[in-house]
């Protein structure tokens, strides 16, 4: 199908169905909430739907569309950055305060908030999708090896004292 | 637990499952598309494919526009140039008056001048209900009080009233009855393009005012269509100026002569 041929809704189905769910899950894991995720995944799908005319290579579609859910989930926390107090970490709390630190899921949702955008995306990408380093990369934009040092630099600004027990293949 | 483990674990604790999702995610897609669907021209301009055409159209239409009024100006100033032009002078008529000999007297060195006479106008002259007139009309003379002194002399701003229901030409003509000098005329230099009458007879030299040539002349000749008439009704009026030269007595006699009238004056600057 391209952008000239008609569009119906088992196109729709065929297509995107199978990226919302991993959209969602994406989205969830950007922005921690599952609200802002939905929106944004309907934004995104619709942008994508529009969109899919430009898209020459079938094959990328998930990178793609995932690409444009990454990228809403951006436009969203800017949006509530504008329009909402940030909440801060509290002074003395660390998610490097001490190695023997029960880390608990908070506490990692916070320090994974912590990190600059493109950071969090490939963390999330790699180690919550399980995407591989190839298909990250296309998603997030960049080289294999881009992507597989900004991954340690993020795990380490992330969990300084953790070693890295996935080999990043 | 490897970060792989606590990232699911910790996500999905914000990630609850959303089974609808990609239902309510489909009709929203498609109910937008329906929407453009049976709006197919929303967001796009109908005009895109004639902006070119719309913009040549425009810049045709200002320099149209432009153009007429840059012509219509044109026509305008020659039309009113046309219709406020001035009535030529009947040249004959002016030589038969200027062949009329001036009948003014002379007067001895240290005699009083012979002033008048001198009649109060009516309001509706132009001249103001209280000023005073030389002469007996249909012709008369008022000065400014406008003064104007230079190397050679002395130069008065003066007006002449002539009666609403004369149209003739008129020619004045003035000596200064003990010096017996001529009395030139001139325009009025702040006048610019406005000659309510004309110098004429002898150009007996020039001068300066307000930083403009004057042209000094013997004679005056006034003609009624061509003098100022204010909106109001008052009388034609024209504004002149008139000198005489240094060591003149100030005591001016004049003759004004018409087809069918001589008129005689005394005034003393």
């Amino acid at each position: 199908m391209s952008a000239t041929q008609p569009r119906s809704e088992q196109a729709f189905v065929d297509l995107f169905a199978p990226l919302v769910e991993p959209g969602y899950r994406l989205a969830c894991a950007m922005l921690h909430d599952p609200q802002a995720a939905e929106d944004a995944v309907q934004e995104a799908s619709l942008i994508a739907w529009r969109k899919l005319g430009r898209l020459h290579d079938r094959s990328r579609l998930r990178a793609w569309y995932l690409g444009i859910v990454a990228n809403e989930c951006r436009n969203a926390r800017r949006r509530r950055w504008a329009t909402s107090v940030i909440s801060q970490l509290p002074a003395g709390l660390s998610v490097i305060s001490s190695e023997e630190r029960i880390v608990t899921g908070t506490d990692l949702r916070r320090a994974l908030r912590q990190l600059p955008h493109d950071d969090r995306l490939v963390v999330v990408l790699y180690f919550y999708l399980d995407m591989p380093l190839t298909e990250v990369a296309a998603v997030a934009g960049g080289t294999v090896g881009a992507v597989r040092a900004r991954l340690y630099r993020a795990v380490r600004r992330l969990r300084p004292d953790l070693v890295i027990e996935e080999s990043l293949e | 637990m490897s970060l792989r483990a606590e990232m699911h674990a910790a996500i999905d604790e914000v990630a609850p499952p959303a089974p609808t999702l990609a239902s309510r995610v489909e009709a929203f897609v498609l109910a937008d598309e329906m929407d453009r669907s049976a709006r197919p021209y929303r967001g796009r301009p109908v005009a895109m494919p004639f902006r070119g055409m719309v913009a040549v159209l425009a810049a045709a239409l200002v320099v149209v526009l432009m153009a007429g009024f840059v012509l219509s100006g044109r026509i305008w100033r020659d039309w009113n140039n046309w219709a406020n032009r001035p009535t030529p002078i009947n040249h004959t008529l002016l030589k038969q008056l200027e062949a009329r000999p001036l009948s003014l007297p002379i007067i001895a060195t240290g005699a009083g001048c012979p002033l008048g006479p001198l009649v109060q106008t009516p309001h509706s002259s132009g001249m103001g209900p209280l000023s005073y007139g030389d002469g007996l009309g249909p012709v008369y003379s008022e000065g400014s009080g406008q003064r104007y002194v230079t190397s050679w002399g002395t130069y008065i701003l003066t007006s002449y009233v002539v009666v609403p229901n004369y149209s003739g030409l008129i020619l004045i003509r003035a000596r200064d009855l003990q010096t017996n000098q001529v009395l030139v005329f001139a325009d009025y230099p702040l006048f610019d393009n406005f000659h309510p009458g004309m110098p004429t007879g002898e150009m007996v030299g020039t001068d300066q005012l307000f930083d403009r040539p004057v042209q000094r002349y013997t004679e005056l000749a006034i003609q009624p269509q061509n003098m100022f008439r204010d909106p109001a009704g008052w009388w034609p009026t024209a504004m002149m100026l008139q000198g005489f030269p240094t060591g003149a007595s100030g005591c001016i006699g004049f003759q004004v002569d018409g087809a069918d009238f001589t008129e005689q004056f005394v005034v003393s600057y």
